[in-house]
Parts: C-alpha cells; sequence; structure tokens
C-alpha cells in the first residue's frame, strides 16, 4: 500500500512559484510528513512502504496512458517535486511519459504480489512518447533496428550509462551516437501549472591536438521529446525561446528550449516534437521545459521556461539519506544436525526498519573484510550488514541504495556491489564514501526483458576468470502453464529469446552471451571456479520436478518455448539428478561449491539449496561413461530461518552463509531470513558418497559403521519411480516397472555388505534398474553407537556395466 | 481380482451391471490392500475387507447388511507393513473396547476415549510385513466406533496409509465376498422390482427410465431394436431381453410402436451447436471417463459407447436429455453437468457428428399393432420397473421369499433361455449366476438391512467414482475422500445444490448424483469411522483471541502466507500461481475437523502430490513462535478458529 504524502498541497504551489521544486520537496517533507515517513520505532506499520517518497526513483516495467500501450519496459518512474513524475526507459532511452498528481500504482509481483499487471502511472499523464527509441539518427524517423521489441536498442546509436543520485534528484547518463549526455528531469511549477524540465548536459569527447583539442559533437543526433497525434503546430519564439506549440482541442502541449547552444534547434516531424542536435555542438547544459495545459493557461508557459539551466553537482556524491540504522543482536546455535558437527546461527534480519520497507533478501556477498555483507531484497533494496563475527552481538544494519527493479543475484568485486535485475547488472558508486550508493551504474543492459511478471532475473555468480553468471525465467502464462500465449498469460508478456536462459557476462562488463538454454525458473544458480556452472529449476511445464542441471557447453535443459531453436533441442542434457517435489524440493534455490577448508570434510563437494523445503542438500556425484555424471543428495537437517536460497562461504571464516526469502510456495517461517551454517569441530556422521555399481548401490559413510546394524537389511529400504517430462504442470511419480502405475514402486534390498574399513555399505538390490528417482533410507548405528538415520535420492542414469540409458 | 484375465475381461465386458468384488475401499489395482473385517453378532459373521481400522455404527444399526443390529464385536486381520524396521505407536479413539495386537504382542489396549487419543506403546516393526490384528467389542448400547491412527519418527499421526495394510485371502472371505456380490447384483439387477422383497436399502426403490412421454424422446426404430435385445446394443445392461422366439422381432416392433404414440407433453426442438465447441467440453468434463472415446482407441470395460445417439434420441432430445439427465430417471448413472442450454446443444452436436449414421425407419402405426404393444407392456412386466401413468400392470412373479435356493438356475437365471419360457434374459455370467446364488442360499436378511458404508462401495463403483478421482489431474484422490469432508456439506456438494465451485479454476466440473448424494455422503464419513452427522463441535472460551492468532497465521506478513494460493471470502488469494487453492472462507464448512488438523499438520502425508508447504517440523512445532508460542496443535486451532468465522473471515492482515 502507498502511504506517500503529498507535500505539494495548494496552500504550498504559491511558495513554490517558479523555483525548481527539488528543495521545496526535501523541505516539505522534512517539516510535513517527517512522522509518517519515518515512524518511531517499533510502531512499524504492519503494511510495509512498497512506494518511498523521500527516494527519487522507482525502477520496474512501468505503464503509462498514452500512446497506446506504452510502456517502458526498464522503466525508471522519477519524482519530480510539485507531484509530478516523469518515466525513464533505459532499454530504449526515452522518456516515455510526463505526469502529474501522483506517482505510480503497486501493482506487480514484488508490490501488492499481483501476478499479471506491472506499475502504472497515476496521475494526469501530460506528455508521452512511443514505444521505440527515443534517441535517434537525424532523418531515420527514431527507427527500432533491434530483431525483437526488447532490450537495448544499437548502442552505436545510444546506450545506456547509468543513473546518479544526489538527494531527491536523478542525472540519466548516457551516450548518444559517441557523444555522454547528462541529463537531469525536474519540474517547475507556476501559476499555469506544473511544467517538465530536461536539462541536458553535453560532454562531447575531447579531440585534436595539445592547444588545439576541442569538444565538440561529431555526430548529430536527435532526442524524441513528445508526440501529439492529431494536433496542429506552430513555431514561436516566446520570450526570446523557441518554442513549439501543438494544439489539440481545447489542450495545448508546448516545448521550449533555453540556451539552446548553436547546433541545437526543436524541430517538428509528424507530430513529434525532436532535440536536434547538429555536429559540431559544444559541451554546455541547456534545458527543454515541456507543459501542457488548457489553452486558458497557456500564457503562463513563458515564465515557466525561464531560469538557467541548472544541473546537481552529481559527481560528488549526495546527502546521506539513511541515517539510521538498525541494531540487532543475531542468536547462535537456532539448530543443529544430531551429530552436532553443523549449526544454524542467526543473523537477524531488519525485518522491521524505520522507514517499514519489505525486507526479502535476494542477494548476498562479502566485502573483503568479512565483517560486512550486502544483501540485495526483492523488494529493490541494498543494505548492508556490519558484525559478522563469532558471537554476532552487534549487528547494524543500513541501507545502501534502493528503487531498483527486482535484484535477486549480488556479488562484490573488490569491494564494490554488483546486482542482476530484471534490468541486467547494475553496479553501484558510493563518490563520497557515506555509505551510501550514488551512481547505479550500468555494468551490462543486454539481458531482454518483457512485461511478464514471471520473467524473474536469478542470482548473480562469478567465476575465477572473472566472468558473470546470471539466469532468467521464462514468462510463464497465467495461472502458470506454458510460455509466451499472450492471450492466456493475461498480459504477462511474450517469449524473448533471452526466456529461460543462462548468461555469461565478460569480466568488464562488454560481452553478453547465452551460456545456456531450456530453463522454466532456474532460481539459483553455482559456479565452481573453474567456471562450471550448476543450475536448479522449478517444477513446472517441461519440468518434472526439481532437477540439478550440470551445465555443458551450450547445453540446453528441457524446457521449449516458442523461441527454442530447434536445434538447440537436440543439445537436451538430462540433469544429474533429480529432486521430489513431495520430500526433497519443491521449489528451488541456489548451489553453492565448497571451497572453505573450515567447514569440514566436505571440501569440493556442491551443495544444493531448495528454496520450498528451506533445506540445504549435500549432492554426491559420480561420473559416467559418457563423461555426464548421476548424483544423490541428502539433507543437513538443520532449521533456518527463512527459505534456502542464497549462500556463499565466508572468506575469512569459512563458513557457509545463507540467505533467502519467502515469496512463493516455500514451507519458510519468515519472509526473510540470513543464517549462518557453522562447522563445530565435531564428527560428522553422514553418508557422503553414493555409486551406483553392478546390481547395486555403494553408499560411503564419514565414520565406521556397526557391522550387525549395517549389514542388516531391515535397516535399509528404498523406492523408485518416473517422472513424465512434459508439457504439463510438473509429474506424476510413476512406477518404473509398470508406467501405467502410479506412485512409487518398493525396491528389494536382498543384501547389505559393510567394507572391512567399516565405511563402505554395498547394497545389493534385485532387479536394479535405471530411473529418474531411487530413493534409499536406513536407521543405524556408527561404530561408537552413534545413530545414522538418513534418507537420500538419487537419479539413476548408468549401472557401470550396462549400456548407458538414454533417460531423459 | 485374482480371476483369469479373459474372464475378468468377459465379465469386465459385460458393462455395468458387473458387479465385480472389488474390495471396500482397497484400491483397485491391489486386491490384496486393506484388512480382513469379520463382523459377528447375534451369532451371525460376516467377513469383508476394509480399508483401515475405521468403523462407525449408529445406535440401533447393525455394523454391516450382514448381521443383525446389537452388540457385535469385529476383528480385523493382516499385515501392517513398514518400510523399514522402526518404532511405532498407535493410538486410538473408540466408544467400545480395543485391543491392537502386533506379531502377537499386545500394543494398545483403550475403551471408551471419548475425545482423548488413547495412546498404546511403541512397538517395533520389522520392515515388510508384522502380523496385525485388531479386536473391538461394541458398547452393549448406543454407537460403536473406532479410528485407528499411528505414529513413528518421522510420521505425525495419521492413518495407516492404506498400502501399508494388506490381508491374506481365504475360502471363508471368499465365501463371503462371494454372498456381497451376489446381493449386489440383485440390488442392480432390479429383481426385486418383480420378486418383492421388503428392505431399507435404498436401492431396492430404484427406479428405471419412466415410459411417460417416451415416445417423444426416442426414436421408435430404435426402441424396437433395444427391447429385442439390448444386450447387443449395450452389453451389461440391466434391461433383460423379454421376448425370444419366433414373435419377438414383432413383438418388440409392437411395444416400440405403442411407446412411440407416448408423446407426453414435451415437445423437443431440435438444437444446432457447434461441434467442435461441444468436443471441447467433452474433453474438459472427461466424458471419457464413462465413455467409450469417440475419437478411436481402446474402449475400456466399463465405458459406454454414444455411437447409438443419433439412433437413439429424436431430434432435440439428446441436448434436453444432457441438460436434465435424471429428469425421466431419477436414478440414472449419468450426472447432471449443469449444462447450459448452449453447452448442451453444443455437446449434443459433437456427439451427433461422431455417432453413427442412423436411418430412422417408420415403425407402425396400425392401430392393432399399437393395441397389441400396449397389451404386451402391461403383460410382460414392463411396468415392474418402468412407471407409466394410467397404466395397469398385470404382470405378477413370486415374492423373492418364495424363491427357494436350489431354483436359482432356471428363469431368469438360465444360462440361455429355455424355450417358450416367459422369464426375462439377463446374459449373466457364470460367476454372477454363482454369485446370486450364493446370495439365494443366504439368509437374505441383509436386504432389511443397510449402511452407508455398503451403499458407499456399490455405488461409487458403479457411479465410477475412481474413474475421475485419482485419475485425471486436479481432483482429489478418492481414498482421500475417506472421512474429508462433513456429510452434511458433501450432500449438498454431490447432489448439486451447492452454487459455489471449490475449484473454479478448474476447466471440469464436478457433476451432480443427486438420487446419491446423501448416502454417498454419509459414507464417505462412516467408512473412516466419523459420524454420518458432523456432532457439536462447540468454539472454546478463548476463541475469538485464537481466531485472531489464526488471522495472523492466515497472512503474508509474519504468518504461513495462506493467502497467497488461498482466498478468503471476498478477499481474493494474493499470489495464485501454479497451485490455487480453495477460499478459506468455506473451509470450516467443508473439512471434518480431523481431517483439517492431519492436513495442516502435514499435507504431503495426506497427498503426496500436493503443493500445499508442510510448515511444522518433525516435533510438530511451528516455525512461528510469535504467534501462540510455536505450539503447534494450538497454531493449528487458532487457525480452525479463524475459519469457524466462515463468510465472516476478517482479511488476513
Amino acid at each position: 500500500m502507498q502511504t506517500s504524502v503529498r507535500p505539494h498541497g495548494p496552500g504550498r504551489r504559491a511558495s513554490s512559484l517558479l523555483q525548481p521544486a527539488r528543495r521545496i520537496l526535501a523541505l516539505a517533507l522534512l517539516v510535513g510528513s517527517a512522522a509518517a515517513v519515518t515512524p518511531a520505532w517499533g510502531q512499524a506499520k504492519e503494511t510495509f512502504r512498497l512506494l518511498q517518497d523521500d527516494f527519487p526513483f522507482q525502477s520496474a516495467c512501468i505503464g503509462a496512458n498514452f500512446p497506446s500501450n506504452n510502456v517502458a519496459l526498464k522503466g525508471y518512474a522519477i519524482r519530480l517535486g510539485n507531484d509530478a513524475a516523469m518515466l525513464w526507459d533505459s532499454d530504449t532511452l526515452r522518456m516515455a511519459a510526463g505526469w502529474t498528481g501522483g506517482f505510480i500504482n503497486t501493482k506487480g509481483v514484488v508490490f501488492d504480489g499481483n501476478h499479471g499487471q506491472h506499475p502504472q502511472m497515476v496521475g494526469e499523464q501530460k506528455f508521452g512518447a512511443p514505444n521505440g527509441p527515443g534517441v535517434g539518427i537525424p532523418g531515420t524517423g527514431f527507427k527500432d533496428t533491434r530483431k525483437e521489441p526488447f532490450g537495448p536498442i544499437d548502442k552505436s546509436v545510444a546506450h545506456w550509462k547509468g543513473l546518479y543520485v544526489d538527494g531527491n534528484d536523478v542525472v540519466l547518463s548516457y551516450t548518444a551516437r559517441g557523444t555522454q549526455v547528462y541529463e537531469q528531469p525536474g519540474s517547475v511549477a507556476g501559476p499555469g501549472g506544473v511544467a517538465f524540465t530536461r536539462t541536458f548536459r553535453l560532454e562531447p569527447e575531447k579531440s585534436g591536438f595539445l592547444f588545439f583539442k576541442s569538444q565538440k559533437v561529431k555526430e548529430p543526433f536527435v532526442v524524441l521529446l513528445a508526440e501529439v497525434p492529431g494536433a496542429s503546430k506552430e513555431f514561436t519564439t516566446e520570450n526570446g525561446q523557441a518554442t513549439i506549440t501543438f494544439t489539440a482541442g481545447d489542450v495545448v502541449t508546448k516545448i521550449a528550449g533555453t540556451d539552446l547552444p548553436k547546433g541545437v534547434e526543436l524541430v517538428v516531424d509528424g507530430y513529434q516534437a525532436i532535440l536536434s542536435v547538429g555536429a559540431g555542438v559544444k559541451a554546455g547544459d541547456f534545458k527543454v521545459t515541456l507543459w501542457s495545459g488548457p489553452t486558458a493557461s497557456a500564457g503562463s508557459f513563458a515564465q515557466l521556461t525561464q531560469g538557467a539551466p541548472k544541473m546537481v553537482d552529481f559527481l560528488k556524491g549526495g546527502p546521506k539519506r539513511w541515517n539510521e540504522t538498525v541494531n540487532l543482536a543475531g542468536k547462535l546455535n537456532t539448530s543443529t544436525t544430531p551429530d552436532g558437527a553443523y549449526v544454524t546461527d542467526s543473523i537477524t534480519a531488519p525485518e522491521k526498519n524505520p522507514w517499514n520497507r519489505r525486507v526479502r533478501f535476494g542477494g548476498m556477498d562479502f566485502f573483503a573484510d568479512g565483517k560486512r555483507a550486502a544483501l540485495c531484497t526483492h523488494d529493490g533494496d541494498i543494505w548492508i550488514v556490519s558484525g559478522i563475527d563469532e558471537k554476532l552481538e552487534n549487528l547494524v544494519w543500513s541501507r545502501y541504495a534502493s528503487g531498483l527493479y527486482e535484484p535477486l543475484g549480488l556479488v562484490i568485486v573488490k569491494d564494490q556491489i554488483y546486482t542482476s535485475g530484471r534490468e541486467g547488472i547494475t553496479r553501484f558508486v558510493d563518490f563520497n564514501q557515506d555509505g551510501e550508493a550514488d551512481y547505479y551504474e550500468n555494468f551490462n543492459n543486454d539481458v531482454m526483458s518483457t512485461r511478464g511478471f514471471h520473467e524473474f532475473v536469478f542470482d548473480l555468480q562469478r567465476d575465477a576468470a572473472g566472468n558473470f553468471y546470471f539466469a532468467k525465467a521464462n514468462p510463464v502464462n497465467g495461472g502458470g502453464r506454458g510460455f509466451g500465449d499472450e492471450k492466456a498469460s493475461r498480459g504477462n508478456g511474450v517469449v524473448c529469446s533471452h526466456a529461460g536462459c543462462l548468461f555469461r557476462v565478460s569480466p568488464d562488463g562488454q560481452k553478453f552471451e547465452i551460456a545456456a538454454r531450456g530453463f522454466r525458473a532456474p532460481n539459483g544458480i553455482g559456479v565452481r571456479a573453474d567456471g562450471q556452472v550448476t543450475t536448479g529449476d522449478n517444477e513446472g511445464t517441461w519440468v518434472p520436478t526439481s532437477p540439478i542441471n550440470w551445465i555443458d557447453g551450450k547445453s540446453f535443459h528441457g524446457v521449449i518455448n516458442t523461441k527454442t531453436p530447434p536445434d538447440a533441442i537436440e543439445l537436451y542434457v538430462p540433469p544429474i539428478m533429480w529432486l521430489s517435489h513431495a520430500d526433497f524440493c519443491n521449489s528451488n534455490g541456489g548451489q553453492v561449491w565448497v571451497t572453505s577448508d573450515q567447514w569440514g570434510p566436505f571440501k569440493n563437494e556442491l551443495l544444493y539449496e531448495s528454496y520450498g523445503k528451506s533445506s540445504l542438500y549435500l549432492v554426491m556425484r559420480q561420473d559416467l561413461s559418457n563423461g555426464r555424471q548421476q548424483a544423490a543428495a541428502v539433507k543437513f537437517p538443520l532449521k533456518f530461518t527463512s527459505s534456502v536460497m542464497r549462500a556463499r562461504f565466508h572468506p575469512h571464516d569459512g563458513q557457509l552463509y545463507v540467505a533467502g526469502l519467502s515469496e512463493w510456495q516455500s514451507n519458510a517461517a519468515r519472509i526473510t531470513g540470513f543464517d549462518r551454517v557453522r562447522y563445530t569441530g565435531k564428527p560428522v556422521y553422514s553418508v557422503n558418497s553414493v555409486k551406483v555399481v553392478p546390481g547395486g548401490v555403494q553408499l560411503s559413510f564419514s565414520q565406521p559403521l556397526d557391522k550387525a546394524s549395517a549389514e542388516d537389511v531391515q535397516n535399509w529400504s528404498g523406492k523408485r519411480w518416473n517422472y513424465i517430462r512434459s508439457e504439463n504442470y510438473g509429474s506424476p511419480e510413476i512406477w518404473v516397472t509398470n508406467p501405467d502405475k502410479k506412485g512409487r514402486e518398493n525396491i528389494n534390498i536382498t543384501a547389505a555388505k559393510l567394507s572391512p574399513d567399516g565405511k563402505s555399505v554395498t547394497l545389493t538390490i534385485e532387479d536394479l534398474r535405471v530411473t529418474m528417482q531411487q530413493s534409499l533410507k536406513w536407521d543405524l548405528k556408527a561404530a561408537d553407537g552413534t545413530p545414522i538415520s538418513q534418507d537420500i535420492q538419487q537419479t539413476i542414469h548408468e549401472i557401470p556395466g550396462q549400456p548407458l540409458s538414454s533417460l531423459k | 481380482m485374482h480371476l483369469p484375465s479373459f474372464v475378468r475381461s468377459l465379465c469386465l465386458t459385460l458393462g455395468w451391471a458387473v458387479v465385480v468384488p472389488v474390495l471396500p475401499g482397497a484400491a483397485a489395482e491391489d486386491p490384496s490392500q486393506g484388512l480382513v473385517q469379520t463382523v459377528t453378532s447375534g451369532g451371525v459373521t460376516d467377513l469383508s475387507v476394509t480399508p483401515n481400522v475405521w468403523l462407525f455404527v449408529p445406535a440401533g444399526q447393525p455394523a454391516t447388511p450382514f448381521v443383525p443390529a446389537g452388540p457385535f464385536t469385529a476383528k480385523w486381520e493382516g499385515s501392517v507393513s513398514a518400510d523399514l524396521r522402526g518404532d511405532f505407536t498407535f493410538h486410538a479413539l473408540v466408544r467400545g473396547a480395543l485391543k491392537v495386537t502386533v506379531n502377537g504382542a499386545m500394543v494398545l489396549e483403550a475403551k471408551d476415549t471419548g475425545a482423548e487419543l488413547a495412546i498404546g506403546q511403541s512397538v517395533r516393526l520389522n520392515k515388510g510385513t508384522n502380523a496385525f490384528v485388531v479386536d473391538f467389542t461394541s458398547p452393549p448400547m448406543g454407537e460403536a466406533m473406532v479410528r485407528l491412527y499411528w505414529t513413528n519418527r518421522e510420521t505425525p499421526l495419521n492413518p495407516i496409509p492404506l498400502p501399508q495394510l494388506s490381508h491374506a485371502t481365504s475360502d471363508a472371505l471368499t465365501r463371503s465376498l462371494l454372498v456381497h456380490q451376489g446381493r449386489d447384483l440383485l440390488l442392480e439387477n432390479r429383481c426385486v422390482m418383480c420378486h418383492s422383497a421388503a428392505g431399507s436399502v435404498p436401492e431396492l426403490k430404484m427406479d428405471a427410465p419412466t415410459l411417460n412421454g417416451i415416445g417423444a424422446r426416442r426414436n421408435a426404430d430404435w426402441m424396437a431394436r433395444w427391447i429385442q435385445d439390448p444386450h447387443a446394443l449395450r452389453p451389461g445392461t440391466p434391461m433383460p431381453q423379454l421376448f425370444t422366439g419366433a414373435t419377438a422381432k414383432a413383438d418388440s416392433e409392437a411395444v416400440a410402436a405403442y411407446l412411440a404414440t407416448l408423446k407426453g407433453d414435451a415437445k423437443y426442438e431440435p438444437t444446432s451447436g457447434d461441434a467442435a465447441v461441444g468436443q471441447a467440453l467433452f474433453e474438459k468434463l472427461h466424458c471419457v471417463a464413462c465413455h467409450v472415446p469417440p475419437g478411436g482407441g481402446e474402449a475400456k470395460p466399463h465405458q459406454i459407447s454414444q455411437k447409438q445417439v443419433k439412433a437413439k434420441f429424436t431430434p432435440g432430445a439428446l441436448a434436453a436429455f444432457l441438460r436434465r439427465p435424471e429428469e425421466h430417471f431419477k436414478w440414472i448413472r449419468m450426472p447432471n453437468f449443469k449444462l447450459n442450454s448452449e453447452e448442451a446443444a453444443n455437446l449434443a452436436a459433437y456427439l451427433d457428428s461422431v455417432a453413427d449414421a442412423a436411418e430412422v425407419k417408420p415403425v407402425s402405426t396400425e392401430a392393432t399393432v399399437i393395441e397389441q404393444g400396449k397389451k404386451l407392456v402391461s403383460t410382460v412386466g414392463c411396468l415392474n420397473c418402468h412407471t407409466l401413468d394410467g397404466s395397469k400392470n398385470e404382470f405378477t412373479a413370486k415374492p423373492l421369499s418364495d424363491l427357494v435356493a436350489a431354483n436359482w438356475k432356471s428363469g431368469c437365471l438360465a444360462e440361455t433361455p429355455a424355450a417358450g419360457s416367459k422369464a426375462p434374459h439377463y446374459s449373466f455370467t457364470a460367476e454372477q449366476r454363482s454369485a446370486l446364488q450364493a446370495f439365494a442360499a443366504s439368509d437374505r436378511a441383509s436386504l432389511g438391512r443397510s449402511t452407508s458404508v455398503d451403499f458407499l462401495v456399490r455405488q461409487s463403483q458403479h457411479l465410477n467414482c475412481r474413474e475421475c478421482h485419482g485419475q485425471f489431474e486436479g481432483f482429489p484422490a478418492w481414498d482421500h475422500l475417506y472421512g474429508k469432508l462433513k456429510p452434511e456439506w458433501a450432500a449438498r456438494f454431490i447432489s448439486g445444490e451447492e452454487t459455489w465451485k471449490p475449484r473454479p479454476w478448474a476447466e471440469f466440473r464436478m457433476p451432480a448424483f443427486p438420487a446419491y448424494a446423501q448416502g454417498l455422503a454419509e459414507g464417505l464419513a462412516t467408512i473412516a469411522g466419523l459420524p454420518p452427522v458432523t456432532p457439536p463441535d462447540p468454539a472454546p472460551a478463548n476463541a475469538a483471541e485464537l481466531a485472531e492468532a489464526g488471522r495472523k497465521l492466515s497472512s503474508a506478513n509474519g504468518g504461513f502466507s495462506c493467502v497467497s494460493c488461498h482466498g478468503v471470502g471476498e478477499f481474493g488469494a494474493t499470489q495464485v500461481f501454479e497451485a490455487p487453492g480453495i477460499n478459506l472462507a468455506h473451509s470450516f464448512d467443508r473439512l471434518q475437523p480431523d481431517y483439517f488438523q492431519r492436513w495442516l499438520r502435514a499435507p504431503t502425508m495426506i497427498d503426496p502430490s500436493s503443493k500445499m508447504p508442510v510448515y511444522f517440523d518433525e516435533e510438530g512445532k511451528s516455525p512461528l513462535p510469535d504467534i501462540l508460542g510455536g505450539d503447534g496443535p494450538k497454531t493449528i486451532q487458532g487457525v480452525w478458529e479463524y475459519l469457524r468465522l466462515r463468510d465472516k473471515m476478517p482479511p488476513p492482515q
């Protein structure tokens, strides 16, 4: 629910006459609404503040009222003061709309939870520009040269660089045909109403030699200002300023340039008002003012255009905006494995905070000092927590950035934070070292984004070479089944060629490529130092149950949508294992490789995180004759504060830290959590290896077993079943020996033989078969009498000595 | 079934009247599931197979139709299996006295527990089967009740899952089941319509299609062929062949000619629908659960062909029939799908489009022929089953009590019709005849007794309930319905009176079975040891406080986020996706409290394919210590008290 205050009531308007609105906005917030914005500690409202009056933008897929179907797919709704806002689309470098009387509504998956809708402007729209590029080559009519109407426009024409925040101001940064452009959106209020300002700063590249160096625009470009269909147009000079007037009925739209340098002109093409920047234009600032209103008020427009263009000093870093911190104590030993080898500690999350922001962690990494971590929330914030130490007694949470488009991945490189979100990868810069980001830099925005709420961008990981990896979900139809049927999707977007792909981005952010295809909702990935990537996926169309995918070249992992290249389907690689919906994993999290020497006996093993079951699993792999693998999983029986979704090993203490959120189906207790899985040094009593052998399965344990207990088949049992991979949602479980029977069939374990060292048991299984899922369960004693009761699930692609299956 | 497959398929080919002795509650594919239940009362013993140690016998009623009412003992025998050697504890709610014995050792003894569970001592079960015997003695008077549960380290309190109970067959069991089968056949074939018998079994009063107005609804030519050889047109129909010999064809045509004159008041206007839309509806409604797939493919024995609809129905009558199948035949098996006229027309158009071409030949309109037909209708027994206003039935047969067992081999039960016999011909199989003979040799008193479990088991088979429930995605499996729904709500829902649709997202729709609803609803409760009428469930003193906690528990803000998938009255689910949930404002009316508690505690124990998360840990603790102290049972009760507010439930915060 939006709890925004509206500081610009009629009573204030007189005093803000002709003033740049920003200062007034800041003042009004201080005077009029401080209490509402920062409720006293402990009195946080039950409903979250989904939108923030005291933060200048919110990014999302955002719709405007006109021109028809006007949607900024990577939109930034920017607060301008005077209850005015503009909508910027960073894919098309287009100012899509300007309006007064409100901001945006809270429709959408991370706001009110709505599936299928996205935020829409609220208020009275004053100008708009149609979908498509907002910067172009003169004479080409803002032609869209993209193969699909998604993702960034041709970089050689215009390229998004990022945005600066400074107090309540935002400065947009992009290049237009090689010229660096900064642009500050703003508003002014006067007797005729509110006008919109776009203050430009051109910084052409320096060229020439020595004393003859100059900064001049080399390649001319055009900027789309507005489109007013059906209007009559007129050019005038008002108060010495070039002015375009569009008249449509009783509504007049006026656009004027102030301090336009030589070579910069306002022109009209059809119904479009265009800013034309010619070759040779020198570096400098100027502004364009847009206003729309009834004919009767048009006379006041000239007054609104007064005042020299003025841009905030955005490179120095703005004032600190979030002065408060949330100070909490963690809790140690919140749960333990039965052998006491692993315990969880809770790093208490700032669920209650002075800003009443909802906190749902979607990404996490540590700074080099190890005392601090950064966590992004799906709700669009970045939090920094300090005080990560043995006792966790003094956790201090502070806010670092906000307004982000659904970030679900975060990595820190050389103490610089990167997030992945629907917009791509964003890198953050804090110029003045006040602990808050001043520059939200576009590191790579090549990923396409449609309106689909389910096109989540998941996770952000790096390999040792510095490449970045993240994944993107498919835009499922309404109700969750199938992809890309625009009608069935109820406006959930269409399939773009990035839907359901894994991406690799070069260390410098310049190269973006599809690393693998065929995913549905791969909530988490794992990247080993050598660049080996694993992913999870979520049960649904083409995904019978949760898989662990092993990325192998440009492999295809099974989910077919309308953009799947036919030859890609041939590259299907079955997962190294499946995990059953009912018991092991109904919804995937990430994976992490054990890189730590301080975390017990599992170094170099893969861990799997289950979002839906809030559980952590050890993945035990076995090499196959074709170079691929099959695997089994066993749970670490620990309890987590929320789901288990993003895990990393700490750079110094070597322990595993796990962040998670609860948003879709999960048994997670709280909406977010940040836990440490700490190895206590006590001996581990667990299976640690599962290998299929001819006629059975060999399991190895971390401790010697009691022979009588291990060799008694009464203490072992198992079942097996298959799934059907199809267009249907998920799959029933069916018998391996009779596909017509639903459910799981028992397997007959006829013998259990303990190895001489007491650490391995070989089970003889009658009629051992290749199967998508086999479960084994045991209730044993270690040689020292410690009980070991565990169960595993595994996938059998190959039985050594038998031909490899083509199990798919 | 342990019958040779060809015998079985032959039996099944004969269609819907064939009652294969599938065991009560047992999953049809595995007849060894369930336990043998031996009930003894008044010196009479009855054996059957039950899905679990569940029993509910209302005061004054018999435990099964085969024993008299009054004090009784019941014994369940078979095996209980564990998939791993482990320690289990049995729990019971009982009215009467119960003893549970596992592998020869008594592990639970309980008597008149009231609402407090009796808890047995922990017992180690071997992996695989364990001998399992439960003895029950009913109270001297009043209702008798048993509900057995178990727990172990990883299993919260639940009934023993059906696949973990099994039994061996025995001669005594086979003999007993043969009598049961004979009784089912007798009822289903409406034998008592001619051979009268008093009794309380609902099916004794079961009707057949009325002949009033039949001439407006059915083509006479088809009726003639139907009367002459009903089994040729639909194998297994309970409609007997009445005419044999040289005059069979003429007699059949005469009857049809007469019936064709019975136009009644109803007018059928030909409908025109869109066959393609009708086909989509045919698929959505899963008509193939009971009907032969029109597109070809192998038909299952129970599926009825629709190839004759053009020959059978007069123009417009098919659409009218689809809209109200029960209009002229109250106990018809075809349920009412609440089709609107457009849907019915589309469906009829589709069925017509895939039906065999029909050449509708005129029948005789000669007065003498019609008069002959009218006479036959009154004299050959048509009116024993079929009603016809203003007609006098002149056919009589001996009452059932006069038919001595030795004679149940001739007449209607003759293998082939004897020359000149006036007995109707039923095409019973040898197995069916022996079942009927076994019943004849019994005391037959079971026709005078009825239980809702008996009705449920027989009719759920006849109505093909399991052909949808457990077969198609989105349907609750049939076995999961035992003990799930409050009988009052279930009766409303099955009868079609309930207008609210629990699963509005489903393309299929639960059709109405008005004549059967009450019996099925009560049976679904009593088969699980619950009373046929929901007992009072007064709110506790702190209900308001608990309900407020339940409201918080349901919220997305610090609760389980039930509202992500479940709506609460007008308050829509906030994030319905993949797995929409049923609106919670109806849950209190729908669900048995016992089921609700087990469902919330561990939904995948009941339905492994459920998308509903398991929120409680192995010890049953809630993960939300801030609400009701994280106490599992209190937390579940909090949600129940919130649900109790029904349509007054405030939206979760």
